[in-house]
């Protein structure tokens, strides 16, 4: 066990293939929170979350062999899963219908201040500066496609913008995030 | 299905594609044009770990969750026992397998090395895959009676063990290796193809070796399996366990 403990995950996905139970345990481990974190943002549901972290780990004993470590980190691949996996949750008409009454007992309103103010609280206390690179009109594209659950062109009704302009802010506003965690020496990209 | 996009009309959808915030005609564009464009896909999966910062990990699921996940695990698949293996005649060549028990190891035992790296973690899979649903068995034994294939024993330097192989004219071959002793933990067997004698690695065959597939690029004028460190060797290591010459023209 203690071998797996320091394995990289790319190891860890490759004992996962063989069957061993503890190094799913160790997968879990490092990322369930994270996933968990991300499914709980989403859905903004506890039950549904937890149902998506069994879902993804689910799928990584299953599918292992669908993970690519040339193609990016296991965090990234995971949370990719987690967050296609919660939105489609949220917009299946129970979720809601349950997201709709939990608003409408809040008083007052849910607001989009206030959403923001949740959604910068949950944010890894790195990634702020990272953010502040970005402009006022990236972080929020960013924040109702990703943690609303919503498409651009949703998005672009919400803010009443053209579809193209939503698109290249969400693109330009990750770019910029990159650099910027870039320069942090945070990521994988800081390792290269 | 809807219009298929452009590039540029890709491209522009890669930040929205990676935060999953497309429409459904539109991902599956995306999807499909990602399949061939490393430059697109380079991009997207460098989005996503972007956006994988995003998140704080404060959050932690119900303790009980593991144990419901675990409880829901399939187990690995069982041992394998067949019966005796009937000699076979083909081409005028004599039989090769002489009533031993063939038996397939458990999927995680099972291995395959590529020239390509990055294909290691596909190719474990479709082995053990292949190995639960006696694919691989079905396969060898196809490949034993097709009368395009070669039948290669290979000897031990002092002629007391023999392991067989059958190589396909593609390529293709299986290797029945379950004479070979099972190596400690650490050690694995690794098969090697010998183009014009230099050795390049065919298969990586784990500690306790049975029916394994591997392909090699033709033409090739021999195998050898060597006792090696896991997990695998460049070149090997040492003098070969068991080694093999085609006889035909295939050098």
């Amino acid at each position: 066990m203690d071998e797996l403990r320091s394995a990289s995950d790319s190891a860890l996905v490759v004992a996962i293939a063989r069957y061993r139970q503890e190094a799913l345990a160790e997968a879990y481990r490092r990322h369930a929170g994270t996933v968990f974190s991300l499914s709980l943002r989403v859905t903004g549901d506890r039950v549904l979350a937890q149902d998506v972290v069994q879902d993804i780990f689910l799928h990584l004993w299953n599918e292992p062999e669908r993970f690519d470590s040339q193609r990016g980190s296991l965090r990234a691949y995971l949370l990719a899963h987690t967050h296609g996996r919660s939105v489609d949750m949220l917009r299946a008409e129970v979720s809601r219908r349950r997201r709709e009454e939990r608003h409408a007992q809040q008083t007052p309103s849910f607001t989009e201040d206030v959403e923001g103010q949740v959604w910068e609280a949950a944010l890894a206390g790195h990634v702020h500066q990272a953010l502040s690179a970005l402009s006022h009109d990236e972080r929020e594209a960013i924040r109702l496609a990703y943690f609303g659950g919503h498409t651009y062109r949703e998005v672009a009704a919400l803010l009443d913008e053209p579809e193209g302009t939503i698109k290249s802010r969400i693109r330009s506003g990750l770019r910029r995030l990159r650099d910027a965690l870039s320069e942090a020496g945070i990521g994988a990209w800081a390792e290269s | 299905m809807g219009r298929e996009l452009t590039h540029d009309e890709i491209r522009e959808l890669l930040g929205a594609y990676a935060l999953d915030a497309i429409p459904q005609d539109e991902r599956e564009a995306t999807a499909r044009h990602l399949a061939e464009c490393e430059e697109c896909r380079a991009e997207a999966s460098a989005h996503r770990e972007a956006v994988a910062h995003l998140i704080a990990e404060g959050r932690q699921p119900d303790t009980g969750l593991w144990d419901r996940l675990s409880a829901a695990l399939e187990a690995p698949p069982p041992t394998l026992r067949l019966g005796p293996v009937s000699d076979t005649v083909r081409r005028g060549r004599t039989a090769l397998l002489t009533g031993a028990a063939v038996v397939i190891a458990a999927a995680g035992m099972v291995a395959f090395f590529t020239l390509k790296v990055s294909d290691q973690n596909r190719r474990i899979e479709e082995m053990a895959n292949a190995v639960e649903d006696r694919t691989i068995l079905r396969a060898a034994y196809t490949a034993m009676t097709d009368p395009a294939a070669e039948q290669l024993p290979l000897l031990s330097p002092d002629r007391s063990m023999v392991v067989y192989l059958v190589l396909l004219p593609d390529g293709h071959g299986y290797l029945m290796a379950g004479k070979l002793r099972t190596l400690p933990r650490g050690r694995l067997y690794q098969m090697w193809a010998l183009l014009d004698d230099s050795p390049v690695s065919a298969a990586l065959l784990g500690r306790r070796p049975d029916v394994s597939p591997f392909w090699v690029h033709r033409p090739v004028a021999g195998f050898a399996i060597t006792d090696e460190s896991a997990p695998g060797a460049r070149t090997p290591s040492g003098k070969p366990v068991v080694i093999g010459y085609l006889p035909d023209a295939d050098r």
